[in-house]
């Protein structure tokens, strides 16, 4: 057993976990945010990407039991009152057809534009190229994210 | 001597991990080590994880024991002393873009960049993928041709071995299972280098061949060439018989039919009948090139 304190999308959770319990495991599982995907269990997919600490990982390949006194933020963080940007830039470019890799390319996306708002379009595409998707061949999600850059700067969003 | 507390708690139900430590600086992992060394208990260190993880997942390293590097404050610092820059093994590919003076080691810049995806970046360590000893581990070649040495502590002593050395006697040096790699040293020379690597796409590509170059250029001779390939046998490995070819000859020597016999001869020796080889001793002279091409931009940008 391992004593973790973790905090999840601004939210506190003290928890005795089981040592072999990976990170999307205790979201899943443990504290029941389903938003984030698991695709592969391998890192190769992109679907279980949250941001740890300000860096978007695999969740699926961390122990929760390493992360003591760190933040994640999850696909459910994003919405305050109303959608996040990226959300919203990614419905109105048609970026979502399946939507099960979604969640992890919003949260890639989200890291991204967090370190450089102003990342170009190829910067974009490596930001996200650990993110697979089988649906859309890319170019709108691509596009959902600089629609989202736009409204970033508009600035005219609540959280 | 400062006691150091050590619990082991027997987890419930059938756990493939009975325990993670999280020590808090290397004399506390070492002695954790220790304890658990002696003790008869299976355990290993653990960066990022990347690679451990999986291979506990799918059965390929049973242990019991995890003991996590990442929060070791020692084993992130990056120091500079003189021509020497220190690298904490537990910096994430992503840390190693931000040290100071990387620029200078344009090999390790190109296999940083390339390494896995942005997420894998945030969370491999330099010395996960050091230890770890893949044949395709796209660091180890890029820190051949540097020169790098691996700095190695436990409890009782420390060792330091050249990242060539460590992996071409590798069952003599690989780390001894309480052993802690600790540190790369990078030292600065005037050269210049690049590293390439061929997968089967842009991003979280597996190297299926790979190759890091260092030359220095004086009055258009080649001097100090290094280079090394990875993805063509078990281990990397330097290519002395190229390096003592090119070696004092002119630059326009770097392509030289005698050069890429002596290359593609290389990767047949190492893989013999194995399927890969046709495809690989071909694949190597484009992937050579364009390691070559790389350092050969950095000269250009010197001058």
């Amino acid at each position: 057993m391992n004593y973790i304190s973790i905090k999840v999308n601004g939210v506190l959770f003290e928890r005795a976990i089981s040592s072999d319990m990976r990170l999307i495991d205790f979201l899943r599982e443990e504290i029941k945010l389903k938003g984030t995907k698991e695709g592969c269990s391998e890192g190769e997919c992109g679907a279980c990407t949250v941001i740890l600490d300000g860096k978007c990982v695999n969740s699926c390949l961390i122990y929760a039991a390493a992360l003591d006194g760190s933040e994640v933020l999850t696909i459910e963080g994003l919405k305050k009152e109303e959608i996040h940007p990226i959300q919203r830039a990614f419905i109105e470019a048609g970026a979502v057809q399946c939507g099960y890799c979604i969640p992890g390319m919003i949260m890639s996306a989200k890291a991204l534009l967090d370190y450089n708002i102003d990342a170009t379009e190829e910067e974009i595409r490596k930001g996200i190229s650990g993110n697979l998707c089988r649906c859309t061949g890319y170019e709108k999600i691509v596009s959902g994210v600089m629609l989202a850059q736009k409204y970033i700067k508009e600035g005219n969003f609540n959280g | 001597m400062e006691k150091i507390k050590i619990i082991i708690e027997k987890g419930g139900g059938d756990m493939s991990i009975k325990d993670i430590y999280n020590p808090k600086s290397l004399k506390e992992a070492e002695s954790i080590g220790n304890y658990l060394y002696k003790n008869y208990k299976t355990f290993a260190y653990i960066g990022g994880g990347t690679d451990v993880m999986i291979k506990i997942n799918n059965n390929s390293m049973p242990v019991d024991y995890l003991i996590n590097l990442r929060g070791i404050p020692e084993l992130k610092k990056v120091k500079s002393i003189k021509e020497h820059i220190f690298i904490g093994s537990m910096n994430t590919f992503s840390d190693l873009q931000n040290i100071k003076d990387i620029e200078k080691f344009g090999a390790v810049c190109d296999c940083i960049d390339t390494m896995g995806s942005p997420q894998i970046r945030n969370i491999a360590t330099i010395g996960g993928n050091l230890i770890n000893a893949a044949p395709s581990a796209d660091s180890i070649p890029a820190l051949m041709v540097h020169h790098a040495s691996l700095k190695i502590s436990s409890l009782n002593r420390q060792r330091t071995v050249k990242c060539t050395d460590y992996y071409k006697y590798y069952e003599d040096n690989k780390l001894k299972k309480e052993e802690i790699l600790t540190d790369i040293i990078l030292t600065k020379f005037n050269g210049v280098s690049g590293f390439y690597k061929l997968g089967k796409r842009n991003s979280l590509a597996i190297a299926r061949i790979s190759c890091a170059v260092y030359f220095e250029v004086q009055s258009l001779k080649i001097q100090r060439f290094k280079i090394a390939l990875g993805a063509c046998g078990k281990l990397p490995y330097r290519v002395y018989e190229v390096e003592n070819i090119l070696n004092g000859k002119n630059i326009d020597s770097l392509y030289s039919d005698e050069v890429l016999e002596a290359l593609q001869n290389s990767v047949m020796d190492k893989l013999k009948n194995r399927s890969t080889m046709p495809f690989k001793k071909e694949a190597v002279v484009g992937v050579y090139k364009h390691a070559c091409e790389r350092a050969l931009n950095r000269l250009g940008e010197k001058s």
